[in-house]
């Protein structure tokens, strides 16, 4: 069941938030966050019911090594604690891995080894990792033993289970044995109805529409003959903001959904495309994956501690292991390969800036600068991420640096008139591409950039009702940069504001189409 | 504000948004599907009319009662206009069915569904050798028999289509509630210039889009571009056998069509569409001019095998009409573009007038001027 259709939000949504409220009004909390569990597993088990024993199975056993953990000796313990993070990642590797490591084996050895397709069970990346941190957590001693019940609402409940945010048991569950203040149900329903209706406008009005200009370049069976530097460029950048609308809207609607019910979500984007270098944007975009990737995995390898060398070979790790968490292909080892290498350029930049002791830091053009390298840095790792294999990666990238000349429909050639002289001149070529879609694309692009670049997000607006859960309090120097003034707050303009927002996701539901974020 | 008043306002915006927005679309009626009325100024060019135009005319003559259709592709729809003052004086009602792209088995399942809900007396058929055209490499036919087009209310055999009024339900709900209408209605009411693609109340289409792409590119430009995609297109192994020499089933299409009509004692005029001499030159060039004598025996044999009351006229044999020039590249003249095509492969209506007058010369009184009658199987 997706966000974005009829079933969920007028069926599914209001079911299950009814019957959470009715049992609440009975003063039965337990019960009422147990039918929480059964409605994440229907929500779950919609698309394939099979799906359903297991995530039963996975939290089933989790849970029960963690208990073991808690309760054994330490030499015992750490032997339940290498056998279920084993465990969770066999599990792991065979769904979504073994048909990779199988082909390219076969590749290396020269033999025609055969796997029979496996398909990916939904949101397994998600529901491992956050339970492997807890496991990790009970491990360290920093996690009690909860409920089972908490424990399974901790990891399936719905408005997070399917592509993130990836939560951590210490802000979940905490919230679930917490006292429930009935009264808060107006306020919760005005701010979550509100963001989910905000992230639902961004993934079906913005994202989707984005679509259409990505497609003909990155899933065409042969692009040598059509493609050229301005068609990279479109499909390359109007994938780009597609898939920040996409996710993010993703993320504002798990948000706003668990608002519905009284639990807060931690944040998963910040402005991303704003960000000043690689550094802040892996602050800013997928927070809690980034979160995870640095505290299960960069720090416990030595993170900054072990020398410039191993500090750059740690993070290139980690990110390569990153881009392998998004897909079994050689593309996201490629995407997250660049990604290391572009964070060590940035730390190894920051410690020579460090050392001149010049300041020009916060100079503005400077500052311009570096926020145009990252964004034109992520913009081309995102090529290997959505090119379906890396020679079209490779076509793509070469467009984009002029490989395949440069060409503008003749339709809109001609209405440019002494532009289109001298562009012709210049060496653009005119083709019988459609002048219109070539123009929507860049007014697309636009519009995209100007909300990404120089809109304040939607948890800047609600920050004064506590949207998200921040790291730190100053998690982010923007925070509560909104004027008091634009702050939102009950009122008749919002309520209008927020009804377009909505009727105009509404308005997409007929076209119903997945999240990106799905298939990882 | 208390959340419980912001709460309620808000769901009373969001019911009044959508009902403003529903109403909208209903009114500008982007996809002339519920034949709102055309207000000058407002709604009455359909300018995001092009990529919704089969389900238009489906639903478009549903609230007419033509006696005559006129049948056939892009060339068609293009060429002949209903309100022409000879097909007037002979019938009450004239709409033009034909869809751009649309292959045989499609116009035929289009029109016979019509048929079977109006008051069809006539069929004027536009056909092109090009529609009936298959890959050679090909190994073999595909064996299916007309198409059950999901959004028609009779299959093309008579049946009724149970899903219809679902797929119905469906596709009016799109054309009311659906932001791809919200945003059409609003480019349709900006976009009311005698330059805007359209579709008018009885289905033709005046190609205003065509005369908007000449006055600034000019004609040479259109040809230029036409001529590489059609290139482009022919270059391939056409014939009208596959690789096994079994013939086109778009014959078959054309067969089980004129049947129905024969059994439903629908008269039906069959004619070849005027196509220009560059696109000739083309055709000659990639070696389909066989291909093309081919269809015109097999077409008379199939009018011939079906009896009833068909006549067969040819409009793509040489004429002074296809032989006009293009002007000089720059001038006025280029941007004012030719007089009877607007492209090698669609006529205007100019042209089509003329056709009308040779088909009907003896109803109208009119003086044939190009054409030829090759078959009747009126006595």
């Amino acid at each position: 069941m997706l966000f974005n259709s009829f079933e969920f939000i007028f069926i599914f949504l209001p079911i299950t938030w009814l019957c959470y409220h009715l049992l609440l009004v009975r003063g039965n909390k337990e019960l009422a966050l147990s039918s929480l569990v059964i409605a994440s597993l229907a929500f779950y088990g919609y698309w394939n019911p099979v799906y359903i024993y297991l995530i039963l199975l996975s939290m089933v056993g989790n849970y029960i090594f963690g208990s073991l953990i808690i309760r054994a000796n330490r030499k015992l313990g750490r032997v339940v604690f290498i056998v279920g993070i084993s465990v969770n990642l066999l599990v792991l590797a065979y769904f979504k891995y073994a048909n990779f490591f199988v082909d390219n084996f076969s590749l290396l050895i020269g033999k025609d080894l055969f796997l029979e397709a496996i398909v990916l069970p939904l949101a397994i990346s998600f529901f491992t990792f956050q339970q492997i941190s807890y496991l990790v957590d009970v491990y360290r001693g920093q996690a009690h033993e909860y409920s089972f019940m908490h424990y399974a609402l901790f990891v399936c409940f719905f408005p997070q289970l399917i592509a993130g945010p990836i939560v951590h048991h210490k802000e979940m569950l905490p919230q679930f044995m917490r006292s429930f203040h009935l009264d808060d149900w107006k306020r919760n329903l005005a701010i979550g109805g509100g963001i989910f209706s905000i992230g639902l406008f961004k993934k079906t009005v913005i994202a989707d529409n984005l679509s259409v200009y990505v497609s003909p370049v990155y899933d065409a069976e042969s692009i040598i003959q059509s493609i050229d530097f301005f068609s990279a460029w479109l499909s390359t950048l109007a994938y780009t903001f597609q898939l920040y609308f996409d996710f993010s809207g993703y993320s504002d609607m798990a948000v706003g959904c668990a608002r519905l019910f009284g639990i807060t979500l931690p944040i998963n984007f910040f402005s991303p495309y704003k960000a000043v270098s690689i550094v802040d944007f892996w602050r800013r975009w997928h927070i809690t994956l980034s979160r995870f990737l640095r505290d299960y995995l960069y720090i416990p390898m030595g993170g900054s501690r072990v020398g410039s060398i191993g500090r750059y070979s740690n993070l290139f790790i980690t990110m390569l292991l990153g881009g392998l968490w998004h897909g079994a292909g050689w593309n996201f080892v490629i995407w997250g390969g660049l990604h290391g290498l572009f964070l060590s350029a940035n730390h190894f930049w920051s410690a020579i800036i460090k050392k001149t002791k010049v300041d020009f830091q916060s100079s503005r053009i400077y500052l311009l600068f570096c926020w145009l390298i990252t964004f034109l840095s992520v913009a081309f790792a995102w090529v290997f991420f959505r090119a379906p294999s890396v020679e079209r990666a490779k076509e793509i990238l070469l467009a984009m640096v002029g490989g395949y000349g440069f060409s503008i429909p003749e339709g809109l050639g001609v209405r440019l008139g002494e532009l289109g002289v001298m562009l012709r001149a210049a060496g653009v070529t005119y083709d019988s591409s459609s002048g219109s879609h070539f123009a929507s694309a860049v007014i697309a692009i636009m519009a995209a950039s100007f909300v990404s670049f120089l809109f304040p997000n939607v948890y800047q607006f609600y920050e004064r009702f506590s949207p998200v859960l921040y790291e730190r309090n100053d998690a982010f120097c923007e925070q509560r940069s909104v004027s008091r003034r634009f702050l939102w707050k009950p009122s008749l303009f919002n309520g209008a504001l927020t009804a377009i927002f909505f009727v105009f996701g509404f308005l997409t539901l007929i076209q119903v189409s997945e999240f990106l974020y799905f298939r990882f | 504000m208390a959340f419980g008043k912001y709460v309620v306002s808000t769901l009373c915006f969001v019911i009044l948004i959508l009902l403003f927005f529903g109403g909208f679309n209903f009114v500008v009626d982007p996809y002339a599907v519920f034949n709102s009325i055309r207000i000058t100024g407002f709604n009455e060019y359909k300018s995001e009319i092009n990529n919704k135009v089969r389900p238009s005319k489906i639903y478009q003559p549903l609230s007419l009662s033509p006696e005559v259709l006129i049948v056939g592709n892009s060339r068609v729809e293009m060429g002949f206009d209903p309100k022409n003052p000879c097909l007037s004086k002979l019938w009450a009602g004239v709409y033009n069915l034909g869809v751009p792209g649309a292959s045989v088995e499609y116009q035929a399942a289009m029109a016979l569904n019509l048929v079977y809900q109006k008051p069809v007396k006539k069929i004027l058929l536009g056909i092109d050798f090009t529609d009936y055209l298959v890959l050679s490499n090909k190994a073999s036919r595909r064996e299916r028999q007309l198409p059950s087009v999901k959004l028609l209310k009779y299959l093309p055999d008579g049946r009724l289509n149970e899903s219809h009024y679902k797929n119905k339900l469906i596709d009016y709900y799109k054309f009311i509630f659906s932001l791809n209408a919200l945003v059409d209605s609003t480019k349709t009411i900006f976009r009311q210039n005698e330059y805007a693609p359209t579709r008018t109340s009885l289905g033709f289409n005046p190609a205003l889009d065509f005369s908007a792409s000449t006055s600034i590119e000019g004609v040479n430009s259109i040809f230029r571009q036409k001529e590489h995609d059609l290139e482009k297109k022919y270059s391939l192994a056409w014939s009208m056998h596959y690789q096994n020499g079994d013939i086109s089933e778009d014959f078959s299409y054309l067969e089980n069509f004129l049947k129905y009509l024969a059994e439903h004692q629908v008269e039906v005029i069959v004619f070849t569409n005027p196509l220009h001499e560059h696109f000739w030159s083309l055709i000659s060039k990639v070696n389909l001019t066989n291909e093309y004598n081919h269809f015109m025996s097999e077409v008379v044999s199939i009018i011939h095998r079906v009896g009833g009351d068909i006549v067969f006229w040819d409009f793509s044999s040489d004429s002074k009409f296809i032989h006009e020039d293009l002007p000089e590249p720059g001038t006025a003249a280029d941007k004012k573009g030719l007089q009877w095509f607007w492209e090698p492969a669609h006529y205007k209506k100019v042209l089509g007038d003329k056709m009308i007058n040779t088909m009907f010369s003896s109803e109208c009184g009119g003086q044939p001027e190009f054409g030829r009658k090759i078959y009747s199987t009126r006595h």
